[in-house]
C-alpha cells in the first residue's frame, strides 16, 4: 500500500489472537511520535533516538502475535518493549546518560526564561545538561508523561508503583532538578 | 515508597494534574501555584517535544518489509 503522503501507510495486518487484528501502519501512527519522544528523553541525542525507535517498531513488529489483549493495551505492550530497548541501549553501548552527546540540546533554538534562577535565561541544552545528574529512575519518571504523554496510570502500570507514587517521584525529580539548576548542577562532573 | 507525608502527596497530586492538563490541553486545567519555577521547568520539558523526522517516518515504513 503506497500512502499518499509517503508516511506511514504500508500495511502490515497481523492476526495476535483469535479476532485480534493489529495493522502495524496504525500502530505507528498513534504510537510513534510517544515512543520517539520516550527514548529522546531517555537518551537525551535526537540520532541515537531516532536509531533505538526503529529498532523498538521492528522489534513489535517481530513480536505483534506475543502481544494479548487480556494482560493490557497495545500502547502499554508497546511501551514494555520502549523500555527495553532503552535499557538494551545503554548496557550494549556500556554508556550511562552523562556520555551521550548532546545534539538535540545543543542543536535547540529556544531559550527557556524563568522567574528566578538567579534572574538568568535558563537554555534548553543548560536544562538536558543538568538532566544528567537525576538518577536513571527520576530521569524515566520524567520521559514517561512528558515525552511519551502517558498518564499517571500507564505510568503506574509500567513501573508497578502504587497509586500516587508517580506523582511524588515526578515532583521529587523536577524539584531536585530544579535545584540542580540553582546549584549549578550542569557544572559538574 | 518512604516518608511521603500527606502535604507532599496533596502538592505532588496536584501538580500531576497540573502536567497531565498541559499534554491534554484541558480546557479547565487545574491551577499550581506553590512554585513557578517546577511550572516553568516542566513547561521547558514539554516544549521540547519533537516531531518524528521524514527519515524516521520511511524506516518504520518500510520495517514490514524488510527493507
Amino acid at each position: 500500500m503506497q500512502s499518499e503522503s509517503g508516511s506511514l501507510s504500508r500495511a502490515a495486518d497481523v492476526e495476535v489472537s483469535g479476532d485480534l487484528v493489529i495493522r502495524f501502519d496504525e500502530l505507528c501512527r498513534a504510537n510513534l511520535a510517544r515512543v520517539f519522544n520516550y527514548v529522546r528523553y531517555r537518551v537525551l541525542n535526537t540520532v541515537v533516538a531516532e536509531d533505538v525507535t526503529a529498532d523498538i517498531f521492528t522489534s513489535a513488529f517481530e513480536n505483534l502475535n506475543s502481544y494479548r489483549s487480556e494482560r493490557g493495551t497495545v500502547s502499554t505492550w508497546l511501551f514494555t518493549i520502549a523500555r527495553r530497548r532503552v535499557a538494551d541501549y545503554f548496557r550494549r553501548s556500556r554508556r550511562s546518560v552523562d556520555s551521550v552527546p548532546l545534539e538535540m540540546a545543543l542543536s535547540e533554538s529556544v531559550h527557556i526564561y524563568f522567574e528566578k534562577i538567579g534572574a538568568q535565561a535558563v537554555d534548553a541544552a543548560r536544562i538536558v545538561q543538568t538532566m544528567k545528574h537525576l538518577g536513571d529512575h527520576e530521569r524515566e519518571v520524567i520521559a514517561l508523561p512528558v515525552g511519551a504523554s502517558l498518564s499517571s496510570r500507564e505510568i503506574r502500570d509500567q513501573l508497578g508503583l502504587k497509586p500516587g507514587n508517580v506523582d511524588v517521584i515526578l515532583h521529587r525529580s523536577l524539584t531536585k532538578l530544579r535545584t540542580l539548576l540553582i546549584e549549578g548542577g550542569d557544572s559538574r562532573g | 515508597m518512604d516518608n511521603v507525608s500527606e502535604s507532599e502527596q496533596t502538592l505532588a497530586t496536584r501538580f500531576g494534574r497540573w502536567i497531565d492538563d498541559r499534554l491534554t490541553g484541558a480546557s479547565s486545567p487545574v491551577e499550581y501555584g506553590e512554585s513557578s519555577l517546577e511550572r516553568g521547568l516542566a513547561q521547558a520539558l514539554i516544549s521540547w517535544r519533537d516531531e518524528p523526522s521524514a527519515g524516521l517516518l520511511r524506516r518504520v515504513a518500510a520495517i514490514p518489509h524488510g527493507t
